[in-house]
């Protein structure tokens, strides 16, 4: 055995200090800034997301969970999101069509639960009944209604060509029969009148 | 009756006066601040949960762990904290307890990595899929992971019957790491059920695959929460057998603490007994007692590099190599 210089009988690896109880004050700070930051983009998007699900064909409840559901994810994932609001459409979207394909699970008629955010879904019979936009968004098929909700959250035809991974010639024609459907409903409504 | 369609400029306006009507709508409708502070209560969750370090004496905790008689002992946020007697150290691959725990430590180590490697593989093969995709042998990993997931996460459920004393401080973790593995099992069963069905039919559903990746990508959290359950777990059986607080160790510094002897002094140690499976050692660093015979030692090793040597798994107690000395 080779014979080595004394040691001072202490060496091994260093005991590395828990980084929560060192940095504790820091970690709050930053919490605190991160829920500050999530609480604005939450109280400025949180309206329009419903409402860009309602335009995609939720129910008032649906949206209401789905968009509560994404912003849940969103805080979770909010220092890895780039573009939060691109991000919260996007997968909200996702959501809704995944709940469409699912709804032959789903109890028909069942009555909806109170949550956070919607407190009274008893009044949404009432609420639903007052917008007339309603009807022309239903009839029309699903890939313009889509093309429609995304314009109507202010995207362009570029920018929901890259969020959905759709060529943008697509998303223009979805839009511009989407447009015509608007146009034809509008005109048929007046001649009624 | 005849009807003409409006320009598009009065369609615009008639969509944009829908927006406005839904948003005030939505106003009347929506309670904001209730649905964020729902969203912010894990926020507190995760406060309350750092908060935590702010009762453990730390100072106390590493005062008790240093080897006696040091005056030189630092405060945590320095750059070199007080270090172990290497003979202690060592010592502890000889405790049952830390031994089992370290097992358990080591075992979920590689198995998570595992796990971690194979969600990734689902997420890129499902939202990526090649030209000629081999669902079949995707829904096999899938099932191989929730296999994984069940078996690293057994214990862990809140009517699981355990034997031990630990305390309740790891409550929380646990209860955290099974939530997290309840989520992945939903999620996994899900990809399983979207995978099998490309495997029979092969529709892709890119809306589908995206959401079912983002929800795997989540639940990848898993991963960190059990390998630093696991290394509290073995951080506290080495408290109890050293009569101390728990080491402040991360679960890094952890594997060292019971494998890295490349510096340490061990010629007074009392090694009968000890598994030396994963013990990092040196030619030059290492000082073993006089017993033992370096070269037969070495033949039980991997070799690192420079002069680092690895004792393989199965193969030798110090007391083995004692007695072929």
């Amino acid at each position: 055995m080779t014979e080595q210089a004394p040691s001072d009988g202490t060496e091994g690896p260093a005991v590395v200090p828990d980084a929560r109880s060192g940095s504790l004050e820091a970690s709050r700070r930053a919490r605190r800034e991160a829920d500050e930051a999530f609480s604005a983009f939450y109280r400025a998007t949180i309206r329009p997301l419903v409402g860009f699900l309602i335009n995609q064909g939720a129910s008032l409840a649906v949206a209401a969970d789905i968009a509560q559901d994404t912003m849940t994810k969103a805080y979770q994932r909010w220092s890895e999101l780039r573009d939060p609001r691109a991000w919260a459409h996007t997968v909200a979207s996702r959501a809704l069509i995944r709940t469409f394909a699912s709804v032959d699970e789903d109890l028909v008629g069942a009555v909806p639960e109170p949550t956070s955010l919607l407190a009274r879904p008893d009044a949404i019979a009432e609420w639903e009944a007052r917008y007339d936009a309603r009807p022309m968004l239903a009839s029309l098929p699903p890939r313009q209604r889509q093309a429609l909700a995304w314009t109507l959250a202010g995207y362009t035809p570029g920018d929901i060509a890259e969020l959905l991974g759709l060529p943008v010639d697509t998303v223009r024609g979805n839009l511009a029969k989407a447009r015509r459907a608007a146009a034809a409903y509008l005109a048929t409504k007046e001649g009624q009148r | 009756m005849t009807t003409h369609e409006p320009n598009p400029e009065v369609v615009d306006q008639w969509l944009d006066r829908h927006q406005r009507e839904l948003a005030d709508g939505l106003d009347g409708a929506l309670d904001v601040e209730a649905g964020l502070r729902e969203v912010l209560l894990q926020s507190r969750h995760d406060a309350a949960v750092d908060a935590l370090g702010s009762v453990l004496d730390v100072e106390g905790g590493l005062a008790a762990i240093l080897p006696a008689g040091r005056s030189d002992r630092e405060t945590l946020t320095t750059p070199s904290p007080g270090r172990i007697d290497p003979v202690t150290r060592l010592a502890l691959r000889a405790v049952p307890r830390v031994v089992a725990a370290y097992e358990v430590f080591n075992d979920t180590y590689y198995r998570t990595h595992k796990l971690d490697a194979d969600l990734m593989r689902i997420c890129v093969e499902i939202t990526q899929p090649a030209e000629l995709p081999r669902w079949d042998a995707l829904v096999i990993v899938v099932d191989k992971a929730l296999d994984l997931t069940r078996v690293l996460t057994d214990d862990l459920s809140p009517g699981f019957d355990r034997s031990d004393d630990r305390p309740s401080e790891f409550n929380m973790p646990r209860i955290r790491a099974f939530g997290l593995s309840m989520g992945l099992v939903a999620d996994l069963l899900r990809a399983l059920g979207y995978v099998r069905r490309l495997a029979d039919i092969g529709r892709v559903d890119m809306f589908v695959a995206h959401e079912l990746a983002d929800a795997l990508r989540r639940s990848r959290a898993l991963v960190p929460a059990l390998v630093e359950l696991r290394a509290g777990e073995l951080r506290y059986v080495i408290g109890v057998a050293l009569n101390t607080e728990p080491p402040l160790l991360d679960s890094t510094a952890v594997r060292a603490f019971l494998d890295d002897f490349t510096t340490s002094d061990l010629r007074s140690a009392d090694l009968s007994g000890v598994d030396l499976t994963g013990v990092r050692w040196s030619e030059a660093g290492t000082r073993w007692p006089p017993m033992v015979d370096i070269d037969d030692l070495k033949s039980r090793s991997e070799a690192e590099g420079d002069g680092i040597w690895v004792v393989r798994s199965g193969t030798a107690t110090v007391r083995d190599l004692a007695e072929l000395a």
